[in-house]
């Protein structure tokens, strides 16, 4: 079997700390927090710290009439989408448009508009609702408006897989990519549930920090919520090289199972399988991994558990690699995390950096992994992968290469 | 003060809706580039300043902001059925 080699040549990305790939890395880089306090604040929460999307102004990118049909998720992935393109350069002739998919993640769909649409309902006893009310809330909103905006007429989906949807969308990318079924793809993913009514729901499970999110720490005072989106736009190598595009890295591999075990807590079994599929399916050995850009949610449930599976699939050239979780700095965006965290992923290997986590000592005791503290620091990655572990024993776990093309 | 007009309200409230266009009482959907999700939404507007209920049937025939104006004039005279007894 002869499949292509896939490859990674535009990136764009939206998010609570940058609202381009330039302002995200430098945060990344110079570990600059996007959390702050809820605006407007919510007494009755157990928490009042998100990692919202900042100066942000929609009729920056929308006009007024556009904008009503959009639901703040999609206009993450419009925005996130836009970056991707024009980054990598790229020109949709008819026959490249024919063959360009749009594989997007969303959870939870236009969960903003869902919310003051039923708030209106509901709260204040209404008697209708807006006609663009189910147009907004559906969650494939913006693969829809991707594949309008730029007449991309391959195959357009959604992927909802909570936390891990994104990292389902671009592996499913590559698997369309390399069976031949399209030449191009915009893959990522998108997320906005910082509305009322979501942000009770979180608080309901308990997992939410009242603080901040300190991975891998020892007694982790929980996640933070975020929203954003990132995209990213993937060819086969061939193409990118005709058309003498730059290319960030290789998609290599990727690798996906359920634990189906529970619907909150992990199993050991499932992501340590589903890493070791994205290793296989890359065509990687442990010892060619220089970096995991870990799910790291700052929960008592995952970094534990995501630590053990690490080493259990890397056992001693697990020391050799650095971990991080880039989610203390961005929030967890749930839907767009996989897409996130792998353009962190991406532009580490790109940059030679290995992005840091937030963390304040005492180290988890379960934790002797090279995990990447509060600073940045230069290196050499051949080779990484992005972990995403959802809610409902959900895995997908991204493998990324350096390219001998890589700028 | 001066009471706004039906026809005022209406022009109002659809020019909210609409981009680089100034929306007139002869205007036309087609003139305004409207689709019918576009006529969707701004009839909705018109049922949220008026807080009335366009029936589905009547929806189905406008085709330009008099077509509304003479609509909402209608409804709010009784003249159009709009709901069930409650």
């Amino acid at each position: 079997m002869n499949e292509p080699t896939i490859v990674v040549t535009g990136l764009g990305v939206i998010s609570a700390i940058g609202n381009n790939v330039s302002e995200f890395w430098k945060s990344l880089e110079s570990g600059t927090s996007g959390i702050a306090p809820l605006d407007p604040p919510e007494p009755d929460l157990n928490f009042s710290n998100v990692a919202a999307v900042r100066n942000f102004d929609p009729m920056d990118h929308f006009e007024s009439r556009q904008q009503r049909n959009l639901d703040r998720s999609t206009q993450f992935g419009l925005i996130a989408a836009r970056e991707a393109i024009a980054d990598s350069g790229i020109s949709f002739n008819d026959r490249m448009a024919s063959r360009t998919g749009v594989i997007t993640g969303c959870s939870i769909g236009g969960a903003s508009t869902q919310d003051a649409a039923y708030e209106k309902l509901y709260g204040q006893g209404g008697r209708r609702t807006s006609p663009m009310t189910i147009p907004n809330i559906m969650p494939s909103a913006g693969a829809s408006h991707i594949s309008m905006e730029f007449g991309l007429r391959g195959p357009a989906f959604t992927i909802s897989s909570a936390c891990s949807s994104s990292s389902h969308a671009i592996g499913t990318a590559l698997s369309l990519l390399r069976s031949g079924a399209i030449d191009v793809a915009i893959a990522g993913g998108h997320e906005s549930q910082l509305n009322r009514g979501c942000l009770f729901a979180w608080d309901a499970l308990r997992v939410v920090s009242p603080t901040i999110c300190l991975p891998f720490s020892a007694d982790p005072p929980g996640m933070i919520l975020g929203e954003g989106g990132a995209m990213m736009v993937l060819e086969t190598l061939e193409s990118a090289q005709a058309r003498g595009a730059d290319i960030y890295a290789e998609l290599a591999g990727f690798g996906m199972n359920s634990d189906a075990h529970h619907l909150t807590a992990p199993s050991l079994e499932g992501p340590t399988d589903a890493m070791r599929a994205a290793l296989t399916d890359a065509g990687l050995s442990t010892s060619d991994v220089d970096y995991i850009n870990a799910h790291g949610t700052g929960t008592v449930a995952n970094d534990a558990n995501e630590v053990r599976a690490i080493e259990e699939v890397f056992g001693e050239e697990a020391e050799a690699l650095a971990l991080s979780s880039t989610k203390s700095w961005h929030g967890h965006t749930i839907g767009a995390a996989g897409a996130i965290e792998a353009l962190a992923t991406i532009l580490a290997i790109h940059r030679g950096v290995l992005p840091p986590t937030i963390f304040s000592p005492p180290l988890h005791p379960d934790c002797d992994l090279d995990i990447v503290r509060n600073e940045s620091r230069p290196a050499q990655i051949r080779a990484a992968l992005s972990n995403s572990f959802a809610f409902g024993g959900l895995n997908a776990v991204l493998a990324f290469r350096q390219t001998a093309s890589n700028r | 003060m001066n009471k706004e007009s039906v026809e005022e309200r209406v022009i109002r409230v659809i020019g909210d809706a609409v981009d680089n266009f100034e929306v007139k009482a002869d205007s036309s959907f087609e003139e305004m580039e409207f689709d019918s999700l576009d006529a969707l939404d701004v009839l909705f507007d018109v049922e949220e300043e008026f807080d009335i209920k366009i029936p589905n049937e009547a929806a189905k025939e406008i085709r330009t902001i008099r077509d509304v104006i003479t609509g909402v004039e209608r409804i709010l005279a009784g003249d159009i059925p709009t709901e069930a007894s409650e």
